[in-house]
């Protein structure tokens, strides 16, 4: 675009008796001089479409919810002409994926052909490195039938060289309590874990769960003397693949006032699984038991040992204090208050016990917490407080602590200030501007604490009209001083486009209370726009279409000490929008 | 004789229209209502979209996601982000929010309840109910979901 700036001349408003709505900015252009024709630019709707920035992108289309004939797709370095036009953002049919879930015949026990309730997920990476990726969940239902389909899922077919789907199916009945009358599924079938190709217009299986030759795990839940604990919920955690996050890999059981429990493995797992004893969530404060090293290939039988001396259950209230902006101590409206305990080590055999109590401050600052008293576990206790995203005050993180209710007081968050611009200088009114820790600051941490520093929620705020902003923010967290992303997304439908200001950092000087960041200019927005189809060329309306921007550096990771060995760094969302009536979907790329 | 201006104007008038949420999608899906959705704890977790609607072409519109907020245990908002009006005027907008803090570590394994909340006026720092209160006059509405977090990758 030329960059020209049209009046509107706004005629009607001054004599009356029309339908004015409320003034908007001038078009971008009237005709096609007004913009950038010789880089390609049209004028078109008032806005000079085209001339989008050289990079590698790529597109996921999804469709709206009510088109269950249609999946999502995903589009590796979508052709985007000189004039903005995106090709090909046609919608496909998908791969209909049926079955049922039933239980594996083992002579010889009866075999049972009713369909065992459970919940189906099916994952397939992005084609592109950060991208969304695939996943959808499915119920398959329980039924008495010895026949017919249980469970139907609409997947993106599979090309030749496309990842195979994984598919997770999990027995329903995993309450935190037993459901009562007979057993559930989860209480007699492992999950299951199988990969499926969808190249073909549909496919069908039955699902097997259980067998013959699953290990087990059988054992007790003793307290501290010896008797067995009853109300504890029994599960194994694990590992699908090394590099996957910890989940449910055993059917459930519960104690009862023996404290016995029987569990069974899922096949195919990697390494070792964990044996979790979770009290029931109605029954007194106690800790979480836990055994590590646990074989999931061949059958084993544990004690898990409640430690002695946890003491009575009591109810402690502790004041949570800051320092306000006019120097004043006051509570801490909203401060999230945890209170976790580890107490026992980690060698196989051992048991180890966690026990954590949260509460949220009330309107005076003060927050109440059921915690057990008992000398074996009251020095063990550790503290963190996260407040409001609002608030000026910051975390406290993994904090001994004194039962005495002495007022906690906060540290003060220091403030990112800075101004938003258009691309020629102008302050920008509308932009929603939020500060998150940065991939670097979080993969600084080891895990607890990165888990942490994940659940401090984002300060946001929007520019006035002088396009200033200011986030408070943490300046050190267990020691590590911040780096923060600063997000910028303008009112929708603005002819600015979202920017992302990666890892800024935070001084490292403790006197100071506010960090400048330099004039944030925001790139010119380049208007692109596509037509979204359906396989019979029909325009789809409400479907949404992003547009990220590919980046093949993973130096972060080797940067960090804690980075994810898959190094999952998020493909940059840099363009979003939904189709009109007319199929029509208009995005802003920055240039 | 000059007729009645019908014009709808860019401020609010004397009565208010309430905000309503049209839908709400995370990465490749739209999340249906009273549904179970699934987020990750961590960094990798993303980012949701909801579409929004409100007659009030004026009106900025503040997203907030509440998990296990109940009269009796309000808990303040864990994601919160901002729509401001769009350019040029339009009932219907979309808003990014961050869901990074959605899902904490004692999240994991569990179900919990959660509301995605529209108000139509920036909720207060005081005043019932808690963390939902406005000034008078703002409207707000609500979509509920079931959230099941799961561990981030190792």
């Amino acid at each position: 675009m030329k960059h020209a700036v049209l009046l509107l001349v706004p005629v009607s408003a001054a004599l009356c008796g029309c339908l004015a709505v409320p003034s908007g900015p001038a078009p971008e252009c009237t005709k096609a001089s007004d913009c950038d024709t010789a880089n390609g630019e049209i004028c078109d709707e008032g806005t000079c479409y085209g001339n989008p920035p050289q990079g590698m992108y790529a597109v996921v289309i999804s469709p709206p919810a009510e088109r269950q004939d249609l999946v999502p797709r995903e589009l590796v370095m979508p052709a985007i002409a000189d004039d903005g036009w995106i090709a090909d953002l046609a919608l496909q049919r998908p791969t209909v994926f049926t079955g049922r879930v039933e239980a594996s015949c083992n002579p010889p026990t009866p075999c049972d052909r009713g369909a065992i309730g459970a919940t189906i997920t099916i994952t397939r990476p992005s084609m592109f490195k950060g991208g969304p990726g695939f996943k959808v969940i499915a119920d398959a239902k329980t039924s008495l039938d010895s026949s017919g389909p249980s469970f139907e899922v609409a997947l993106p077919k599979t090309a030749a060289n496309d990842t195979q789907y994984l598919v997770t199916v999990i027995p329903t009945g995993r309450g935190d309590e037993p459901q009562g009358g007979s057993p559930s599924a989860a209480e007699l079938y492992p999950p299951m874990r199988f990969t499926l190709d969808a190249k073909n217009n549909s496919y069908t299986k039955t699902i097997l769960l259980g067998g013959a030759t699953q290990p087990t795990v059988d054992g007790t839940v003793v307290g501290a003397l010896g008797g067995g604990l009853s109300h504890y919920r029994v599960v194994a955690m694990g590992h699908w693949e090394a590099s996957s996050p910890p989940t449910e890999v055993s059917s459930v059981d519960y104690t009862g006032s023996d404290g016995k429990f029987h569990i069974v493995l899922a096949d195919n797992l990697v390494g070792t699984v964990e044996l979790v004893a979770r009290p029931a969530p109605n029954a007194p404060a106690a800790p979480t038991l836990h055994q590590q090293q646990v074989s999931s290939t061949s059958s084993s039988t544990r004690t898990l040992v409640q430690p002695a001396n946890l003491g009575n259950v009591k109810s402690y209230t502790f004041p949570i204090r800051g320092v306000d902006g006019s120097g004043s101590i006051n509570g801490v409206r909203g401060a999230r208050v945890t209170v976790t305990a580890t107490i026992g080590g980690v060698t196989t055999g051992q048991t180890l016990a966690t026990f954590a109590a949260e509460g949220t401050a009330d309107d005076s600052g003060n927050v109440s917490l059921s915690l057990l008293d008992g000398s074996g576990i009251t020095p063990q206790y550790r503290l963190d407080v996260v407040p409001p995203a609002s608030s000026n005050m910051g975390v406290l993180f993994d904090m001994p602590l004194s039962l005495a209710a002495t007022p906690l007081l906060l540290p003060t968050r220091i403030a990112i200030r800075g101004e938003v611009d258009d691309y020629l200088g102008n302050p920008l009114k509308d932009v929603s501007v939020t500060a998150r820790p940065s991939l670097r600051f979080t993969w600084s941490f080891p895990d607890a604490p990165q888990a942490f520093v994940s659940a401090i929620p984002a300060a946001t705020t929007l520019t006035p009209e002088t396009g200033e902003f200011a986030l408070w923010v943490d300046p050190t967290v267990a020691t590590l001083w911040g780096h923060y992303d600063l997000a910028f997304e303008p009112a929708s439908k603005a002819r600015a486009p979202s920017w992302l200001r990666t890892d800024i950092e935070i001084p490292r000087d403790t006197t100071l209370s506010t960090v400048s960041v330099d004039q944030i200019r925001l790139p010119d927005a380049a208007a692109i726009r596509g037509l979204v189809i359906d396989p019979d060329g029909i325009e789809v309306e409400g479907a949404e279409v992003k547009i990220f921007r590919l980046s093949a550096s993973l130096a972060l990771c080797t940067e960090v000490l804690n980075a994810p060995a898959s190094c999952p760094i998020p493909a940059n969302l840099q363009g979003r929008g939904d189709s009109d009536t007319a199929g029509i979907v208009r995005l802003t790329l920055p240039r | 004789m000059i007729p009645p201006s019908l014009s709808v104007g860019d401020q609010d008038a004397g009565v208010n229209s309430p905000p309503a949420i049209l839908a709400v999608r995370s990465d490749q899906q739209e999340l249906p209502p009273g549904e179970t959705v699934t987020f990750e704890q961590g960094p990798t977790a993303g980012s949701i979209n909801a579409t929004l609607i409100d007659t009030d072409l004026g009106d900025t519109l503040y997203v907030r996601a509440f998990v296990e907020y109940t009269v009796g245990d309000p808990k303040p908002a864990r994601v919160t982000c901002t729509s401001p009006p769009p350019t040029p005027a339009a009932a219907q907008r979309s808003v990014m929010c961050d869901v990074t803090a959605l899902c904490q570590q004692l999240d994991i394994g569990q179900t919990r309840n959660l509301s995605v909340v529209v108000f139509d006026r920036e909720p207060l720092e005081s005043g019932t109910p808690a963390y939902q209160a406005m000034p008078p006059g703002g409207l707000k509405t609500s979509v509920f979901y079931f959230l099941k977090c799961i561990a981030h990758e190792q």
